[in-house]
């Protein structure tokens, strides 16, 4: 069984106390890497490949070609210019690329927590990192566009429709802004609970219909009327708060949904939705608001699903029925999106809220088993986005003329084969190729310390997940920590099932750190010193299917 | 004790509401009909009425009396040998809030509103439905001088929120006075006021405001009216100006105008007494002290200015500001004429607040049906929904609570519990009690 995404409510680097500075410590203080030195885009030709156009039937065995980042051609007869390099896509299918409708990709917030209220004359991609380290994730779901939203503000400033491969935001943006966001994340300030966040997202609305106001009349007659004050994350939110402009809205549970119609009724604010993952249960309200929705495919587990209690309250549950229960509100997690595919309004999709977005393509084909059909995923990924984004002349479709973004897959059928996988992405026509990937074990792990453990570090009460990758050399042993994304390199030794590991935490503190542990079987047991921070207790779980490395898949090409 | 009948209650009726909710997402409200036949009919307005039945036609109460016949189709509960009482009311607990209690980042946030973040589905309700409680008041904490505007729900579980708010219900505000307000208790206080002086100067201020905030809207109204009268020709100036809406001052306005009605946290008298000055001199009619732990030392300039209470029935020198409370404070609230209700404040409590209102009579003797009324009738008119509920009366809501014994009676445990007609509890329908709730409830639960 596909373990869905779990999301986790906030950052943990959002969180205070010493395990705040033990995780800016193990997680942020590396400095960033430099944007990987981008290949131009050159010119490439895919022959041989089935192209699903989006613009007219597929082409079963067809070349396309790119050139300067653009699509030049595609058709069955065509042959590759003489200074292309070609790509053999015999056996592989190329989609339009694929957008990430609702994407947090590559956005690394600042340390600590940035007051996030009105952030509405900012764009999302103030904190984008061309050279985040998640983008690759990204990628290997098939991504090659995101629109960026940031999911820890209220007015969280303008999406940003961005390309995922590139040296620097001003030229991997495709379109900045797209539209203005909103969410419900509680501040460490005012707002600080869901109830006034409530209040400020009112407020703040008002303030900008008011604003309109005194501006307009400031400009006719200035005479007489005290000058209204300089604010430009309200004048930003002004198209917004007198309806002439959407706003998209982070929304997920029944309630939330219901507050965002209220706000939409009682302010005139036309919006679009984003999250959405338990629109199942509100489908009339979505068809009344006939507005668009951005599912994301984010599964929430099932005990926090609205109405969980409902048949589980006060009852004796035999094993039988509990499972029959899970499995029926599962079901329904799953089946969100096909769900809201059947209301008449443009559906696409998105990773909003994942903190990894690795089980995106999994869990896209649990929402496609569970009644999704393949061809409205499709659109959901490409041309509906684009459509609603206004970037359709340039994105969603194989067209030549339009920006060289393909999606290129392998190993069977991406919307319902598990073998499936994402040979190629081109964006902007760079090209990023990746290996298949090994296939998953169903059984346990496979013993011994080599290879990859979800740790959870326990800090003061506070549990910090991260994982561990162990590469073995006889008894020597060097180890990467992953932390949010960040990494740091430890190396020890390992024998007679005692594992030690030393290194320093990479800044300027050096500060020294020791993990020890116990490893029986694919359970590990220790501690995590940090000179001058305290010792954590550790525990450790083998990934099912983590073998040692070295041993790893071929590459299909 | 019960007939068969009874026994196809709530499992069926939650199971259906389930599938419901599944299938169509929100529907209509569901309103029923139910004969109680032969029962003690406690109507608490009109006396104890033995082996009486009480008919409920589309969720309100057509007709109390004996030997009424069930229209066809409609659902008998055979009650001989129990006893008929309204549904519970709690008019002070913190059950059914999403994220947050206290908007604690700011001393002033009237602007903040349960009605925004109720959990319809909070397993709590289940408990509270299981001591035969039908409506509570959810309330915001203590830690705020003015912290927002509170809610009345019934517990219709299962339902989606909109279905348990009950809308006419007059808005209610949430103040608060003491310890909390003032960060005593915090090792790293952050904000004013800081003594009770300063709490008193905050509420001042807040109802200046509001009094400003009015009188700016009058001001531009009759502007308006005036421009607008005026021939388009000879209007020299442009349109007024409206003033800038504020959500803090429109609602304490409505406290002004007496719209809305303070549910104010306080347990020392002299903090009562501050917050009955303040209100005098804004002309703000009384509302309700919430705990008024040692109230019972002023309980006559309480009933004086019109102010109700609703206390915890014992909980005395748990802490500093709690050092002279006693349980004789319901009797001398009874004695003296202020209304009086009891509530839980907790998740817990809740499922025993009949026998939260038993030690009133315990302790000092107060009547067994004005000990009912505290969890009746007067939390009630303390929300201003008396109107509606807290009394067994033709016209009424069908809220039902069945005991097997006077609910005061330490025996009593309630059997079944019915909001406008639906059962919402019936203990037969139950597997277990003792892993529930799931996450241990409570104020603090989440």
């Amino acid at each position: 069984m596909p373990r869905p995404a779990v999301r986790r409510d906030r950052p943990l680097l959002c969180r205070v106390g010493p395990p705040a500075v033990l995780l800016l410590m193990l997680g942020c203080l590396l400095p960033p890497l430099p944007a990987a030195a981008q290949p131009d885009p050159g010119v490439y030709a895919v022959t041989g490949a089935r192209l699903v156009t989006l613009s007219g039937a597929p082409i079963e065995r067809g070349t396309i070609v790119l050139r300067d980042g653009l699509i030049e051609a595609l058709g069955t007869d065509l042959e590759p210019p003489p200074d292309a390099l070609t790509v053999d896509g015999d056996g592989l299918t190329v989609y339009p690329g694929f957008i990430d409708a609702f994407s947090q990709a590559g956005i690394v917030l600042p340390e600590g927590r940035e007051y996030a209220g009105n952030l509405a004359d900012r764009p999302a991609s103030e904190h984008f990192d061309p050279g985040a380290r998640n983008l690759e994730d990204y990628l290997k779901q098939g991504f090659t566009t995101a629109l960026l939203v940031r999911d820890d503000a209220v007015f969280g400033g303008g999406a940003v429709l961005m390309n995922l491969i590139g040296e620097d935001v001003s030229s991997m943006t495709v379109k900045a802004p797209v539209v203005q966001t909103l969410g419900y994340a509680m501040q460490r300030d005012y707002p600080g609970t869901l109830m006034a966040v409530v209040a400020y997202q009112r407020q703040t609305l008002i303030d900008a219909a008011y604003q309109d106001l005194l501006l307009n009349r400031y400009r006719r007659e200035p005479r007489g009327m005290v000058r209204p004050p300089v604010d430009r994350a309200l004048e930003a939110l002004i198209p917004v708060a007198t309806g002439r402009a959407p706003l998209l809205v982070i929304v997920q549970s029944e309630n939330d949904l219901k507050r965002l119609r209220d706000l939409g009724r009682d302010y005139g604010v036309q919006y679009w939705i984003a999250g959405a993952q338990e629109a199942w249960r509100v489908p009339e309200l979505i068809r009344s608001a006939g507005a668009p929705v951005i599912v994301s495919l984010d599964f929430p587990p099932i005990e926090s699903v609205t109405g969980y209690w409902y048949d589980r309250a006060f009852r004796h549950l035999e094993e039988a029925e509990s499972e029959a229960f899970d499995d029926r509100d599962e079901a329904a997690v799953h089946g969100n999106a096909a769900a809201v595919a059947t209301l008449g309004v443009p559906l696409a999709l998105g990773t909003g809220g994942m903190r990894d977005p690795d089980s995106f393509l999994e869990n896209l084909r649990l929402a496609i088993s569970a009644g999704l059909p393949a061809a409205t995923a499709l659109d959901a990924l490409t041309r509906t986005p684009a459509r609603l984004f206004g970037v359709e002349a340039v994105l969603g479709s194989l067209e030549p003329g339009k920006i060289a973004n393909l999606t290129i897959t392998g190993g069977g059928d991406i919307f319902s084969d598990s073998e499936a996988y994402i040979a190629h992405v081109f964006v902007d026509g760079r090209k990023r190729s990746f290996e298949k990937p090994r296939p998953r074990a169903s059984g346990p792990a496979a013993a011994g310390p080599a290879g990859e453990w979800d740790l959870e570090i326990n800090a003061e009460g506070m549990t910090i997940e991260m994982t561990l990758t162990l590469e073995l050399e006889g008894t020597d042993v060097t180890a990467v920590i992953v932390q949010e994304g960040e990494e740091m390199h430890l190396s020890g030794t390992f024998s007679e099932g005692e594992l030690s590991l030393q290194g320093t935490i990479p800044d300027e503190s050096a500060a020294p750190i020791t993990l020890t542990a116990t490893i029986e079987g694919n359970e590990m047991r220790g501690s995590l010193g940090v000179a001058g921070m305290g010792t954590f207790t550790l525990t450790g779980t083998k990934k099912p299917g983590s073998i040692p490395s070295g041993e790893g898949g071929s590459k299909d090409d | 004790m019960t007939d068969q009948r009874m026994r196809t209650g709530p499992a069926l009726v939650l199971g259906l509401v389930a599938t419901l909710l599944i299938c169509a997402g929100t529907s209509t409200v569901r309103a029923q009909d139910l004969l109680i036949r032969g029962g003690t009919v406690l109507t608490v307005t009109g006396g104890d009425l033995p082996d009486t039945d009480l008919l409920i036609r589309a969720g309100i109460i057509e007709a109390i009396g004996s030997g009424l016949e069930a229209p066809p189709g409609v659902e008998v509960i055979d009650a001989r040998g129990l006893f008929v009482c309204p549904g519970i009311l709690d008019d002070h607990s913190h059950m059914g809030i999403d994220r947050g209690i206290n908007e604690g980042s700011r001393s002033v946030t009237p602007e903040v509103s349960i009605t925004d973040v109720i959990r319809h589905d909070d397993p709590s309700f289940v408990t509270a439905l299981a001591g035969g409680v039908t409506t509570i008041q959810t309330l915001h904490g203590s830690a705020n001088s003015i912290g927002g505007e509170c809610e009345t729900l019934k517990l219709k579980w299962g339902r989606p929120w909109e279905e348990l708010v009950i809308a006419d219900a007059p808005r209610t505000l949430k103040f608060a006075l003491g310890e909390n307000v003032r960060q005593s208790r915090s090792d790293n206080p952050t904000r004013y006021p800081r003594s009770r002086s300063g709490v008193a100067e905050v509420m001042r201020e807040s109802f200046t405001r509001a009094r400003n905030y009015m009188a700016a809207w009058e001001r531009y109204e009759a502007e308006r009216t005036a421009y607008e009268r005026t021939p388009r020709r000879q209007r020299s100036a442009l349109a007024p100006l409206p003033p800038r809406r504020d959500l803090q001052l429109e609602i304490l306005a409505g406290v002004l105008k007496g719209e809305v009605i303070i549910r104010c946290h306080a347990y020392r008298a002299d903090e009562m007494c501050m917050m009955m000055e303040v209100c005098n001199e804004f002309g703000i009619p009384g509302g309700v002290f919430e705990h008024a732990l040692d109230g019972y030392k002023i309980a006559p300039e309480l009933a004086r200015n019109g102010w109700a209470v609703s206390v915890f029935a014992d909980s005395w020198a748990y802490k500093i500001e709690a050092y002279d409370a006693n349980p004789y404070k319901m009797v001398i609230y009874y004695e003296e004429g202020v209304r009086t209700a009891i509530n839980s404040d907790s998740a817990e409590r809740v499922r025993r607040l009949y026998q939260e209102a038993a030690r009133a009579c315990r302790f000092g003797g107060v009547p067994e049906n004005e000990a009912l009324k505290m969890i009746t009738i007067n939390p009630a008119a303390n929300l201003g929904i008396d109107h509606r509920v807290g009394s067994l009366e033709v016209g009424k809501d069908g809220d039902v609570s069945i005991f097997t014994a006077h609910p005061i009676q330490t025996e009593a445990r309630c059997e079944m519990t019915i909001i406008e007609g639906v059962v919402y509890f019936d203990r037969s329908q139950i597997d277990t009690l003792a892993t529930w709730p799931p996450d241990g409830g409570g104020e603090g639960s989440r």
